[in-house]
């Protein structure tokens, strides 16, 4: 087990190294650079060389990829557009947008799952083609047009929310006041949507195959009471996809879901990832792939670890 | 009387009356697409097109073959006997359960419409581009069905020629995607080794970056152009890949593959005739699903400003114009919403119904 998990730590600081490079190679590869953006059309060309031998973009390229590698753990890498530095700048963004996932993820776990095991065990029936097609819907709808639309109908026509932000609010929990849930509504439930189409959708079909094996006609026989075998026989082993999805998906809400952010202004990663590609922040840009990617690394390792937890027969080795 | 004379008048409601629901569906489906482009041919006027015009005679006669082709398709679909069930193929097996699916019927149908309306309706509606300071912002109404937008421009108009970009590079994309994912696919499934190795790692390393980061990412720093989109939807999402590899492995060791190593067939034959049509059933499921979140993908780049650039008409960038004046005219950010959202609803829905026929156990 612990051998399993230092090899495990050991691949992802590979995909994550490698996922630096790819970065970089990307920002370098693209026509121009920072330098001209900073000196401007009118720059003469000893202007533009002066400003990039002061970025350190004349130097060689393994050498500029080590200060970006080494100023990142160092904090000496900062973002060329704003004034905090690397880890004020992004620890900040990060509670809002882990918040917003949080909110999300928690919404559609609780709402999901219930609905694609109502929608198993009443196969056929009108629960189960109401969960099927509202779920398909679900994954269809564009996050950023549902979020606008939400703003029309909450924000403009009944006005019970405000139609975007995060309040007043820079630094801390908005799911603490009352105004801040205000806020965090808008942009959860169009994230949440989509997750609980999907995971609905896997309940569903991982419920329907489990409740055809044997052991269940086993737990059945032996006179078991229909929600005990579906609860604690069928539902356990149905869960395992359910929570590889919600693992994957978490990953990704958690550092940022950049279209939802980018509509309705909530300032977390998503937002910020943006505006660093707008404005061509190469530093920024960098620090934030390498902490998304990080992010990734992370629950796709508490997935695997999760797995052991659920299914007592997956062995590590 | 009901049985000869009923489907020829009246497909829909025979079908209906027989119960057979889904198809009832689907002839209803072809009947308001009839509708639809019957009551623009007749409104061709207003939209400044003639019929004496090579645009209108063009036109009207796609528009008459069309119609044709949908009463014929109706009537065929309402007349059709049962056939016999014992001893079909397989495949005749999927057409059946396809073909009574009613999810199939409804995506089909409107899908059928809207590539319909793609081809056709450009040569009936006015000109996307044309601005008309006079009828800024109207709200929808007799003249402009969906209402114009703050340059006075028809909405209706642009939605119509943006389903043509959203449906091209979608459907480009997905087709590139398949053939690269199928070539990866099978390269690490059936080879293995050095190749399997280097293409795995390749594939974990794209699935640790945000899919729409890293097309922004490369959209932002390339700069937009159609190609260049076409190229960033299908090389950095290479799931089709990872599932054709699976397929490949689980396969390799069957029986009838070593008999036919046995027999001497050569590599390429045994991968184009023996394992390709067997894992072409979760290959077409991945596609269809694959086009709708393309079609999503690319409505979010261009919303970002990263896409098809304005004043092209296209989807998401339309939403985006709509986005500065959503409580003022939510008309303009609503309907290519809508559009996108019925669309990519349609291709689930008919993958859906492709993975329940080729393999209800398949997992996609």
């Amino acid at each position: 087990m612990a051998g399993y998990i230092i090899r495990r730590c050991l691949q992802s600081l590979l995909v994550l190294v490698a996922v630096t490079m790819v970065v970089f190679g990307i920002l370098k590869l693209a026509p121009g650079n920072a330098a001209q953006v900073m000196a401007g059309l009118s720059a003469t060309p000893e202007d533009l060389a002066a400003i990039e031998h002061r970025m350190g973009l004349d130097r060689p390229i393994h050498i500029q990829y080590w200060r970006f590698v080494s100023g990142l753990f160092s904090g000496s890498l900062k973002p060329a557009t704003f004034p905090d530095s690397m880890i004020q700048l992004v620890g900040r963004k990060l509670l809002a947008s882990v918040e917003l996932g949080f909110v999300a993820i928690v919404a559609a776990v609780l709402l999901s799952i219930p609905a694609g095991i109502i929608s198993a065990v009443y196969r056929n029936t009108v629960w189960d083609y109401g969960v099927s097609i509202l779920s398909l819907a679900g994954i269809s709808i564009p996050v950023f047009w549902i979020a606008l639309m939400l703003m029309v109908v909450f924000g403009g026509w009944l006005k019970w929310l405000p139609i975007s932000g995060r309040g007043d609010l820079l630094y801390g929990l908005s799911i603490l006041t009352a105004d801040g849930w205000r806020h965090i509504l808008i942009p959860a439930m169009s994230l949440t949507l989509i997750q609980m189409a999907m995971n609905a959708r896997l309940t569903r079909s991982c419920l329907l195959e489990v409740l055809q094996l044997d052991y269940i006609k086993t737990a059945r026989s032996k006179g078991l009471r229909e929600i005990v075998v579906i609860m604690k026989h069928a539902f356990r082993n149905a869960l395992i996809p359910v929570v590889t999805n919600i693992g994957l998906t978490a990953g990704m809400v958690f550092a940022g879901a950049i279209l939802t952010e980018t509509v309705t202004a909530w300032p977390g990663i998503g937002r910020l990832v943006y505006q660093a590609i707008v404005q061509r922040d190469e530093p920024l840009l960098f620090g934030l792939t390498v902490i998304i990617a990080l992010f990734y690394q992370l629950t796709f390792l508490s997935v695997d670890l999760l797995y052991g937890y659920l299914n007592p027969t997956i062995v590590y080795d | 009387m009901r049985n000869t004379l009923l489907p020829l008048a009246m497909p829909g409601l025979s079908l209906f009356l027989r119960k057979r629901h889904g198809k009832a569906a689907f002839v209803f489906c072809l009947q308001g697409a009839t509708l639809a482009v019957l009551l623009m041919a007749w409104r061709m006027g207003t939209f400044q097109v003639t019929a004496s015009s090579l645009y209108g005679k063009v036109g009207l006669a796609i528009i008459g073959f069309a119609l044709l082709c949908a009463r014929l398709g109706s009537v065929w679909s309402a007349w059709k006997p049962e056939g016999d069930r014992y001893g079909e193929s397989y495949w005749t097996m999927v057409g059946r359960r396809f073909g009574r699916d009613a999810k199939s019927h409804t995506g089909g149908g409107v899908l059928l419409v809207l590539a319909f309306v793609a081809l056709l309706v450009p040569f009936v509606t006015s000109d996307p581009l044309w601005m008309d300071f006079s009828a800024t912002l109207q709200a929808p109404s007799s003249s402009h069905v969906f209402g114009t937008d703050m340059y006075g421009r028809d909405i209706f108009s642009r939605i119509v020629h943006g389903s043509r970009i959203s449906l091209g590079i979608g459907l480009a994309a997905t087709a590139l995607n398949m053939l690269l994912g199928t070539f990866l696919g099978v390269v690490s499934g059936y080879f293995g080794g050095l190749a399997d190795a280097i293409i795995m790692r390749l594939l974990e390393i794209l699935n640790s970056i945000p899919f729409l980061m890293l097309a922004i990412l490369i959209m932002a720093v390339f700069g937009s152009s159609t190609g260049m989109l076409i190229l960033v939807l299908s090389v950095f999402a290479l799931q089709p890949a990872r599932i054709i590899r699976s397929q490949i492995l689980e396969l390799r060791g069957s029986d009838y593959i070593r008999a036919a190593e046995a027999l001497g067939a050569s590599q390429s034959r045994i991968i184009l005739r023996h394992v390709l049509p067997n894992a072409m059933s979760s290959l077409f499921v991945v596609a269809t699903i694959r086009l709708g979140q393309n079609i999503i993908s690319l409505a979010g780049l261009s919303f970002l400003g990263l896409g098809i650039t304005p004043p092209t008409p296209s989807w998401g960038a339309m939403l985006q114009e709509g986005r500065a004046l959503i409580l003022q005219a939510p008309w303009i950010g609503f309907f290519p919403g809508a559009a996108i959202f019925i669309t990519v609803l349609s291709f689930n829905l008919l993958g859906d119904a492709l993975r329940d026929a080729l393999d209800p156990r398949l997992k996609i």
